[in-house]
């Protein structure tokens, strides 16, 4: 694929999780930050992906309870 | 409060953390039960410099990984769960490949990371995926293991990792948003 093929935000997705675990090559990455320049949603997504490592790496027991409630 | 009373109350959300992880009870237990002698026997080694539930999750994290060496390698496949998971991931999509609905930023994040509360629903959600799936999420993210570890560990290809860190990280995303963020007033 070249660097001017535009990804599908579907594509978009598993590159993100890809790229927490892997190194990304430079053309792809470079056609990621294209697309993520354009589409809102893939950002939203790769916020929630980081955010979503960070909870888990940060994470301790706590007591155990039943699911909660947000905040009101 | 004596160190023994405080690991007493630790051991059920130790406990909850490692059938996370194994999801077998005796391995669990063994696991924990391990976390808990090694501090009580050697109590000076806690210095204090970190709270004993942030020592004691050290601590049991290598338990955990020992015992996935032991005695988890063999995990059934979760056919029936992957082809149901990829069908609802496959569902977000379009067929253009755009989002069905585009996914919304969540409210206030960084005040969201600070909220225990967040955690136990992050862990309900947790619960809820297949086991095989579960275990290298976790063996990566909780455990902090490199993926060719992880793909070494349960005897997988690297794609397969790959996958199996996706469709995690997708229905987790999907599992928070539902069951937190939408539910956060804007």
């Amino acid at each position: 694929m070249s660097v001017d093929e535009t990804l599908k935000c579907s594509q978009v997705a598993r590159i993100l999780s890809d790229g927490l675990d892997a190194d990304m090559a430079p053309s792809q990455r470079t056609r990621l930050r294209m697309h993520m320049a354009i589409c809102d949603a893939c950002r939203n997504v790769e916020q929630q992906f980081s955010l979503l490592r960070r909870l888990v790496r940060r994470d301790e027991p706590g007591e155990p309870t039943e699911p909660p409630e947000p905040p009101k | 409060m004596g160190i023994e009373h405080e690991l007493t109350l630790l051991r059920k959300p130790l406990l909850r953390f490692a059938m996370l992880q194994l999801r077998n009870d005796a391995a669990a237990e063994d696991a924990v039960s391990a976390t808990l002698l090694a501090i009580l026997e050697k109590p000076d080694a806690f210095s204090g410099a970190s709270s004993l539930r942030t020592y004691a999750t050290g601590i049991l994290k290598h338990k955990v990984f020992d015992a996935m060496r032991r005695h988890c390698r063999e995990v059934a496949i979760d056919t029936q769960d992957d082809q149901s998971i990829d069908d609802a991931i496959d569902a977000l999509f379009l067929e253009d490949g755009h989002w069905r609905e585009p996914p919304a930023a969540w409210s206030e994040p960084e005040q969201a990371v600070e909220q225990r509360q967040l955690n136990e629903t992050l862990k309900h959600c947790l619960e809820k995926l297949p086991t095989r799936m579960a275990r290298v999420f976790m063996m990566r993210e909780w455990l902090e293991k490199e993926t060719d570890e992880v793909c070494s560990e349960l005897g997988i290809t690297a794609n397969n990792c790959h996958v199996m860190l996706f469709r995690a990280r997708m229905m987790l995303r999907g599992c928070l948003d539902q069951n937190w963020f939408q539910k956060v007033p804007q």
